[in-house]
């Protein structure tokens, strides 16, 4: 069993500089492999400093994180094989949708890098898994917040990393959309097998989302339940 | 009901005209000035009115002196003629050439040197407050004043008047492009958050070096303040070179022109000042021009 943690956290705690009350306080949660775990509550729990600090853009004061059983709190996040979903999609205007999923395959070390063939061919599985063939020519700035989003999902799943973060990544949408784009993502990841993280303040969203939900208040988990 | 039309904000937007109107408005605005320039100041008839005129504006003054006044303010005719004579006694597109030959270099050169520096500077947050500190002193120098130290080092040459197109190309956009990234990088600068974010992007996206933050973020958000430190940067230099090819031109350049030209007319003064800001308005067109290309991916869309 214990071979099939995926993250774990433990007495992590985090004060942001000027800050009254700490942000997060004394977490520390499992998440098993190819498990979808909710972190929800409301606005200013400490939910997203979490995810970041998972992520490894937010530096704990104290507390252990370990992903796939190594301890990796000094490890930048190149190195975390994490993928993260912000907010609000953040694409980089300046280049398509096609470049926008290539980048990361790019950034990767010089050993690991792939050839500009290989590049594309990823590019167009990832374009055809999330239904935007059609999108790949197209810039950032005209793409619709449902569009943007599946941009940004393919970012990080073209990197073929095992564990994705989710910051609240549908609440820009309209509703149907929301929940239709939280069904179909939670089956796609189930069927690629990642292990994933969704913040959210939307109870019903966790609920179809997510196998398990821990409930955050004042930086602390306060209640674990089976969705 | 009023109209949301009639609303001020949509007026406002609605009444931003295209490039091509702006144009337009522009040389009918000049023709306007001009004519009317040429009406009261330059048309050598005498005009009972005008003369009234100026001879109240100038304290009664008496008709001859009235007359000596008004050639101090030259007239678009005379102008086109000291224009026109230039053409085809003195060469002018050669001096034209000339003067361009001294601004151009000088501001590619200090583009090239003072961008990348100002982006590299601001990868370095501790030294950030020196840094600026250091390029606002060196900001406030006054280029004409670095002129006499160019003449002292490089000689009544063409290298320091190169040189003063380059000090103000290379402040310029070491300046611009240092205060940006600054402005990206540090959170407690109140720029755009959406910059911001980027970087955090980047950072999740796998990013390893401060070259991909360059590569990624800070150089494409930057590249409109390097075409703003261009526009800004060529019309000074052209500011400059005006007084730089007086007071050290050998035979050649619109400063020595209208220096050598201008002792007894001002008209031959305005010409070159006319023809200078001519040269900058194109300046202008190569670099509008040239961001097309650069910025060709967004504005296509």
């Amino acid at each position: 069993m214990k071979n099939d943690v995926m993250i774990w956290l433990s007495a992590v705690y985090k004060q942001y500089e000027g800050g009254r009350d700490p942000a997060v306080k004394n977490v520390s949660f499992s998440v098993r492999k190819g498990e979808i775990v909710g972190l929800c509550g409301p606005s200013g729990c400490g939910k997203s400093t979490t995810l970041g600090i998972i992520a490894g853009l937010v530096m704990p004061d104290s507390g252990r994180l370990t992903i796939n059983g190594e301890c990796v709190l000094q490890y930048p996040p190149a190195k975390r094989d994490v993928g993260l979903l912000f907010q609000r999609p953040r694409l980089f205007g300046y280049m398509p949708v096609r470049e926008n999923l290539e980048l990361p395959l790019k950034l990767l070390p010089r050993k690991e890098r792939l050839s500009h063939k290989k590049r594309s061919e990823r590019v167009l599985d990832i374009a055809h898994l999330l239904h935007i063939e059609e999108l790949l020519n197209v810039y950032p700035e005209t793409l619709s917040g449902g569009q943007a989003q599946r941009v940004e999902l393919g970012q990080a799943l073209i990197r073929d990393v095992d564990i994705l973060l989710f910051d609240e990544p549908f609440s820009s949408l309209d509703i149907a959309m929301k929940y239709a784009m939280s069904e179909e993502i939670a089956m796609l990841m189930k069927k690629l097998g990642k292990t994933a993280i969704l913040v959210t303040h939307d109870p019903k969203e966790a609920s179809l989302f997510c196998d398990r939900i821990l409930q955050m208040r004042s930086g602390e988990i306060k209640e674990v339940s089976d969705a | 009901m009023r109209s949301a039309i009639w609303h001020p904000s949509v007026w406002v937007l609605k009444s931003f005209p295209s490039l091509k109107e702006s144009a337009i408005v522009g040389v009918l605005v000049c023709l306007a000035v001009g004519i009317g320039w040429q009406v009261l100041v330059g048309w050598d008839f005498s005009c009972t009115f005008r003369q009234h005129i100026f001879s109240c504006v100038l304290d009664h003054a008496p008709s001859a002196t009235v007359q000596r006044r008004l050639a101090l303010y030259g007239s678009p005719l005379k102008i086109g003629k000291v224009i026109c004579d230039w053409m085809l006694y003195e060469n002018l597109p050669e001096h034209i050439l000339a003067s361009m030959w001294r601004v151009y270099p000088g501001i590619i050169l200090g583009t090239l040197i003072g961008f990348p520096l100002g982006i590299t500077l601001a990868l370095f947050p501790r030294f950030a407050f020196a840094v600026f500190v250091i390029g606002g002193l060196l900001y406030a120098i006054s280029d004409i004043g670095m002129y006499y130290a160019f003449l002292r080092w490089f000689g009544l040459f063409e290298e320091p008047k190169i040189a003063v197109s380059f000090w103000v190309a290379f402040i310029t956009q070491w300046m611009f492009a240092f205060l940006r990234c600054v402005g990206i990088l540090n959170p407690r600068i109140p720029v755009s958050a959406e910059d911001r974010a980027l970087v955090s992007k980047i950072i999740s996206l796998g990013a390893r070096t401060r070259w991909h933050l360059v590569r990624y973020v800070l150089y494409p958000l930057c590249l409109p303040s390097l075409f703003l430190g261009l526009y800004v940067s060529s019309t000074s230099a052209w500011m400059k070179i005006i007084f730089t090819e007086q007071t050290a031109a050998r035979n050649r350049g619109l400063g020595y022109l209208t220096y050598n030209d201008s002792h007894g007319s001002v008209s031959a003064l305005f010409a070159g000042l006319l023809l200078m800001a001519l040269c900058s308005i194109f300046t202008w067109g190569v670099i509008w021009l040239l961001s097309r290309v650069v910025l060709h991916k967004k504005s296509q869309q």
